[in-house]
C-alpha cells in the first residue's frame, strides 16, 4: 500500500494480538465501577500525511451517556472511527474494560458489543428492512429474537420489511440503523449525528429511543450537533476542537461554554 | 428458409449461451464483491478444463470424482488464494493496476498451461458421449448439451436462493453495499470477499469442464472464450445476474445465427468472403453491448488518487536520451545477432508501452488493444515503407494508426473505465482474428519489409537497428514529455484527476479523450512498425490479442506515470525472451508476469515509483543524473474529496446491488 492509500480510513483486518477474544469472553458489561468500560488516552490518529488527532482523552464508565461535542471538522468522526475500529491511532491507548484494543478490526469490536452507528445511516441501501436487520445478527443476537424486537419497537419498520432500506425515508432508515443499537444488548452504543438532515419532530423521536437504551444500562457515546438535544440526556460531555478535547464536564456547563463560545464568534 | 436448421442452430445456441452463462455469474459474483474484474476468469477456466482432462482421459479417474475435484476442490481453492494473495493488497489501487494484476494472472495460466500440457490439442469427452442423443423439438441435442443447459438453470436458480435466502448470501450483499457498515454489524469483509472469489472460481470451474468438450482443448482458445463471458455479464452491467443470463443466451444465439444468416443473404456473404469474422463474433458482440448501454457512473470508474511524478524537462530528456543511445551503442557490440534481434523487438514493444504512458499514465484511460494498432502501424510499414525502408514508413505508420485510434475512441467518449478496456480488448481481438489474418493484409506468403533506410545509411546490420529502434523510442519519449509538459498535458492530468472539474473550467473531455486515444495509437503504431522490421516481415501473430496484454503490464510494472517504463519494460521484455530460450522453459515470460502480478499487489503503483523513490532519498535533486526519474511532486493537501461521481451519484440508493 502506498503512502496515499493511507488517506482513506481503510478497515483494518483483525490480527490476533488484539486481546479482543478474552475480553469477548469476560464480558464488557462486567466491568468494575471505577474502571472506565472505554477510555481514550492521548489518541492521535491521522489520514495519511494529515494528523487529525493530537491527543483525545476521554472516558466513558459504565452506564453513563456521554455527549462529543464540536464545530465542523473538529475530529468527532475521526474520534468515533477510532472508538469502533475503523481507524488506527497512529499514538495513544484505546482501552475497553482496561484493556487495550489499538488495532482491533471494527468486525471483532462489533461481536464483542461495540456498536457503531455511523455519521449518516449505516443502513445497506440495497437490502429489504428485514435482510438488514439479519445482518445486525452477526454480533451474536439470534436473528428472530432481533426481528422481532426490532418490528415490536418500530411499527413503521415493520410495515416496510420487505422494502429496500434506500428506498425508505431519511428518519426511517436512521431508525432502522437505531434499532440495530436496540436489540443486539450491545455494551456500548455509538452514535454519529443520528439527527443529520431530519426535522426535529423525528429527532426528538429518535431521541426518546435513544434516552430509552440509555435507561437500560447501556453506555452511549453521542456525537451530536443539535447539542441541546443530546445534552439533555447526557450524564457528561466533552467538547472538541481542533482535534483535542477542550472542555469536559456537566452537560448545564458544557452548555454554557458551548453559547459564550458561540457568542464569541459572532452566533 | 429451413426451420428445422435454424431450430437446431437455436437449441445449439442455447446451450452455449447456457455455458457462458455458468461463467459470466461468477465473473459477476466477484466482481460485484471485490471491485476487481477478474480477466482470469477465463484462465480459471481454461486450466480446469486441462485438469478434467487430465484426470479423467490421461489418469483414468471416474467422471463423477473428478468433476467433484475440478468444480468444488481446485476452482474454489484457486479463487481463494488469488484473493488472499492478491486482490487483498488492491484495495484503494489505480483502475490500471486492478485490471493489469487480474490480468498477469491470466496470461501466467496459459503460460503454466502451455508448460505442463505442452502441444497437447486433444479433445475432451462430453458427458455421457455415448448415450443416445435427446429430441427436443425435432431437434436433435446430446446428453451433455442437456446437462449444461440443466447445469444453467441450477446455477442460476441456487445463487438467487444463496444469495436472498441465506445468511450468508445475504452478507456478500451487505458487503457490496457498504464494506465499512458489514463490519460495524460485525461481518467479516475479508471472509466474505474470499467466498466470493471461491463460488466465482468455481463456476468458472464448472464452466470450464462444460464448455471444454464442446470446443478443442487449447489453452489460448479456452481462455479467450471468457471474452463471451465478459460480454454477457456486461450486459448484466456486471451487477444483475438475470441480465446476465439474457446475455449469455443472447450471445450464445448471435454466434450460431449470424453465420447462417449471413450465409443465406447473397451480398453479405460475398462482402464477407475471405475474412475470418466467425471468431470475432464475440467482440462484435460485446462492442454493440457496449455501444447501447448507458454509462451512467459506472463502479469501474471509481476515481482514485494517482500520484504526480516530476516530469523531467527538455534538457534532462535531451541528456538521458543521449545517454541512452550512447549507452546502447557501446553495448551493442559485444551482443550476438539472435540477443540483438529480441532486443530489438523488446524496445520495438516497448514503444507500444510509450503509447500508454501517454494514454494510461497521463491519461488515466486504460487501453488493452494497443496491438491492435500497432498491427495497423505495421501494415503502413509495409505497404508504404515496404523493402526499401523508406523512414516515411514510420510517419505513415503513425498517421494510420492514429485515425483507427480516433474511430475506437468513439465508444471511449461514452464509456470509461473498466468498460472501455473491455471495448480496446473487443476492438484487438477482432483486429486479431478478422483483419490481421485477411490474406490481403500481411499476405499469406512472407512479405519483405526492409529495415530502416535513413539517407542511403541502411540500418540492415542487427547493431544498427537496436540502436535505430532505441534512438525512436528516445525520440518519441522526448516528445511525449514535452507534450506533457504543455499546456494540453496539464489538462490532460487535470481531466484524469477530475473530469467535471475540467469540464467546469471549460474544457470540452471529448475532444482531449479524441486526440489522446490519436496520438496514443499512432505511437503504438510507430512501434508495430518497428516490430515488424526487426522481424523482417510482418505478421499476424506479432499482433495478437495476447501480444496486447503483457504490454500495460510492463508499463504498470515500470510505473505507467513515468516514460521509463516503457525503456524498463521493453528491455525486460527483451531479457525475458533472451532468457526463455536459454533455460528453455517456452513462454517464460507469461510465467515472469505471474510474478509481477504478486508483486504489484504490494507495490500497486509499479515497482519504478518506489525505485524513483529511493533515488531520490539517495541523490540529492540537485546533483541527480537528467534521465533518472524524478520525485513524485509534493502531494496537496487531500481535502476531503469530493470527486465527479460522488455529485453524479445520489448517496442514497445505488441501483441494483448484487441482484
Ligand atoms: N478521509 C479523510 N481524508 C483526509 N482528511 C479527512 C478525512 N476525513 C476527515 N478529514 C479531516 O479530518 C478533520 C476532522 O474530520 P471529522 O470528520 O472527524 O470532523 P467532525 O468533527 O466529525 O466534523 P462534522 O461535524 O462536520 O461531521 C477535518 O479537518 C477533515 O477535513
Ligand atoms: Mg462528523
Amino acid at each position: 500500500m502506498s503512502a496515499t492509500d493511507g488517506a482513506e480510513p481503510s478497515v483494518s483486518s483483525s490480527n490476533g494480538q488484539v486481546p479482543v477474544d478474552a475480553l469477548a469472553a469476560a464480558g464488557l458489561a462486567e466491568v468494575e465501577a471505577h474502571t472506565p468500560i472505554l477510555e481514550l488516552a492521548a489518541i492521535r490518529a491521522a489520514y495519511g500525511q494529515i494528523q487529525v488527532l493530537h491527543g483525545v482523552s476521554l472516558k466513558v464508565f459504565r452506564g453513563e451517556t456521554v455527549v462529543l461535542l464540536g464545530a465542523n471538522g473538529a475530529g468527532k468522526t475521526t474520534t468515533i472511527s477510532v472508538m469502533s475500529g475503523q481507524m488506527t491511532p497512529t499514538a495513544g491507548d484505546y482501552l475497553l474494560a482496561g484493556r487495550r484494543v489499538n488495532g482491533a478490526a471494527p468486525d471483532a469490536l462489533a461481536r464483542i458489543g461495540v456498536c457503531t452507528i455511523p455519521e449518516g445511516r449505516g443502513v445497506f441501501p440495497n437490502l429489504t428492512v428485514t435482510e438488514n436487520l439479519l445482518m445486525a445478527s452477526y454480533g451474536g443476537t439470534p436473528a428472530a429474537r432481533i426481528k422481532d424486537q426490532a418490528f415490536e419497537l418500530f411499527p413503521r419498520l415493520a410495515e416496510r420489511r420487505n422494502q429496500a432500506a434506500g428506498t425508505m425515508s431519511g428518519g426511517e432508515q436512521q431508525m432502522l440503523a437505531l434499532a440495530r443499537g436496540l436489540v443486539t444488548n450491545p455494551a456500548i452504543l455509538i452514535l454519529d449525528e443520528i439527527s443529520m438532515g431530519l426535522a426535529p419532530i423525528i429527532v426528538d423521536e429518535l431521541y426518546s429511543y435513544v434516552a430509552r437504551i440509555a435507561r437500560s444500562g447501556v453506555s452511549i457515546v453521542i456525537v451530536e450537533q443539535f447539542a441541546h438535544r443530546a445534552l439533555a440526556i447526557a450524564d457528561r460531555a466533552y467538547i472538541m476542537a481542533h482535534g483535542s478535547v477542550t472542555a469536559e464536564g456537566d452537560p448545564a456547563d458544557m452548555e454554557a461554554v458551548l453559547q459564550a463560545s458561540y457568542l464569541g464568534s459572532g452566533h | 428458409m429451413d426451420v428445422k436448421e435454424i431450430l437446431q442452430l437455436v437449441v445449439i445456441g442455447v446451450a452455449m449461451g447456457s455455458a457462458y452463462a455458468i461463467a459470466a455469474s461468477g465473473l459477476v459474483v466477484t466482481y460485484t464483491t471485490s471491485g476487481i474484474f477478474n480477466f482470469a476468469h477465463g484462465a480459471i477456466g481454461m486450466l480446469s478444463s486441462f485438469l478434467y482432462w487430465q484426470l479423467t482421459v490421461q489418469d483414468g479417474w471416474p467422471v463423477w470424482l473428478s468433476v467433484i475435484v475440478v468444480v468444488l476442490g481446485f476452482g474454489p481453492a484457486v479463487g481463494a488464494i488469488i484473493e488472499f494473495g492478491i486482490v487483498r493488497g488492491l484495495r484503494g489501487s489505480s483502475l490500471a493496476t486492478r485490471i493489469v494484476v487480474t490480468i498477469a494472472l491470466m496470461v501466467f495460466a496459459m503460460g503454466l498451461a502451455t508448460n505442463i500440457w505442452q502441444g497437447q490439442s486433444a479433445s475432451l469427452p462430453g458427458f455421457f458421449p455415448d448415450a443416445d442423443p435427446v429430441r427436443f423439438l425435432d431437434v436433435a441435442l446430446s446428453v451433455h448439451q442437456v446437462i449444461v443447459i440443466v447445469c444453467a438453470l441450477t446455477v442460476a436458480v441456487g445463487l438467487r436462493f444463496f444469495l436472498f435466502r441465506t445468511r450468508v448470501g445475504t452478507a456478500m450483499r451487505a458487503v457490496v453495499d457498504s464494506p465499512a457498515t458489514a463490519s460495524l454489524n460485525g461481518i467479516k469483509p475479508d471472509v466474505v470477499s474470499q467466498l466470493s472469489w471461491a463460488i466465482g472460481a468455481g463456476l468458472a470451474a464448472l464452466a470450464g469442464v462444460l464448455i471444454g468438450p464442446m470446443l478443442q482443448l487449447e489453452a489460448f482458445a479456452l481462455t479467450f472464450l471468457v471474452i463471451n463471458a465478459y460480454a454477457a455479464a456486461v450486459v448484466g452491467r456486471l451487477r444483475s445476474l438475470p441480465m446476465t443470463f439474457v446475455g449469455a443466451v443472447g450471445l450464445g444465439l448471435f454466434i450460431n445465427l449470424v453465420p447462417y444468416v449471413v450465409e443465406h443473404i447473397g451480398f453479405l456473404s460475398s462482402a464477407l468472403d475471405g475474412w475470418r469474422y466467425q471468431p470475432a463474433l464475440p467482440a462484435v458482440f460485446l462492442f454493440i453491448v457496449l455501444m447501447l448501454i448507458k454509462d451512467s457512473s459506472l463502479r469501474g470508474a471509481r476515481p482514485t488518487r494517482a500520484r504526480t511524478m516530476r516530469v523531467p524537462t527538455f534538457t534532462e530528456s535531451v541528456l538521458g536520451s543521449a545517454g541512452v543511445i550512447a549507452f546502447t551503442i557501446v553495448v551493442a557490440q559485444f551482443l550476438s545477432n539472435d540477443t540483438l534481434n529480441r532486443l530489438q523487438l523488446g524496445f520495438g514493444v516497448g514503444v507500444v508501452g510509450l503509447s500508454l504512458v501517454l494514454l494510461t499514465g497521463y491519461g488515466g484511460q486504460v487501453s488493452l488493444g494497443q496491438m491492435g494498432f500497432a498491427g495497423v502501424g505495421a501494415f503502413a510499414m509495409l505497404k508504404f515503407g515496404g523493402a526499401s525502408g523508406n523512414p516515411l514508413g514510420l510517419l505513415a505508420a503513425f498517421a494510420l494508426a492514429a485515425p483507427v485510434g480516433a474511430l475506437v475512441a468513439i465508444p471511449a467518449l461514452r464509456v470509461r473505465g473498466l468498460y472501455l478496456a473491455l471495448t480496446t480488448m473487443a476492438f484487438a481481438q477482432f483486429m486479431d482474428e478478422t483483419v490481421f489474418r485477411h490474406e490481403g493484409v500481411f499476405g499469406s506468403t512472407s512479405n519483405a519489409l526492409g529495415r530502416l533506410s535513413i539517407f542511403g545509411v541502411s540500418t540492415d546490420g542487427d547493431k544498427a537497428y537496436l540502436v535505430t529502434v532505441v534512438t525512436v523510442l528516445c525520440l518519441l519519449s522526448i516528445g511525449v514529455l514535452a507534450l506533457r509538459r504543455s499546456r494540453y498535458g496539464r489538462v490532460l492530468t487535470g481531466m484524469r484527476d477530475s473530469e467535471l472539474a475540467s469540464a467546469t473550467l471549460g474544457i470540452d473531455p471529448r475532444a482531449v479523450k479524441l486526440v489522446t486515444f490519436a496520438l496514443s495509437a499512432g505511437i503504438a503504431g510507430v512501434g508495430g512498425a518497428l516490430m515488424a522490421m526487426a522481424n523482417e516481415g510482418a505478421a499476424a501473430e506479432q499482433f495478437a490479442l495476447v501480444q496486447s496484454l503483457p504490454v500495460l503490464l510492463i508499463v504498470v510494472v515500470g510505473g505507467v506515470g513515468m516514460v521509463t517504463s516503457a525503456f524498463s519494460g521493453g528491455l525486460a521484455l527483451g531479457l525475458m525472451s533472451i532468457v526463455g530460450k536459454q533455460v528453455d522453459i517456452s513462454n517464460l515470460d507469461l510465467l515472469l508476469t505471474g510474478v509481477a502480478a504478486v508483486g504489484l499487489s504490494r507495490s500497486p503503483e509499479g515497482w519504478g515509483v518506489g525505485l524513483a523513490d529511493q533515488v531520490t532519498r539517495i541523490v540529492p535533486t540537485s546533483r541527480r543524473f537528467a534521465f533518472l526519474p524524478g520525485r513524485p511532486a509534493p502531494q496537496p493537501e487531500p481535502v476531503d474529496e469530493v470527486t465527479p461521481a460522488d455529485v453524479t451519484r445520489p448517496s442514497g440508493v445505488r441501483a441494483g446491488g448484487l441482484v
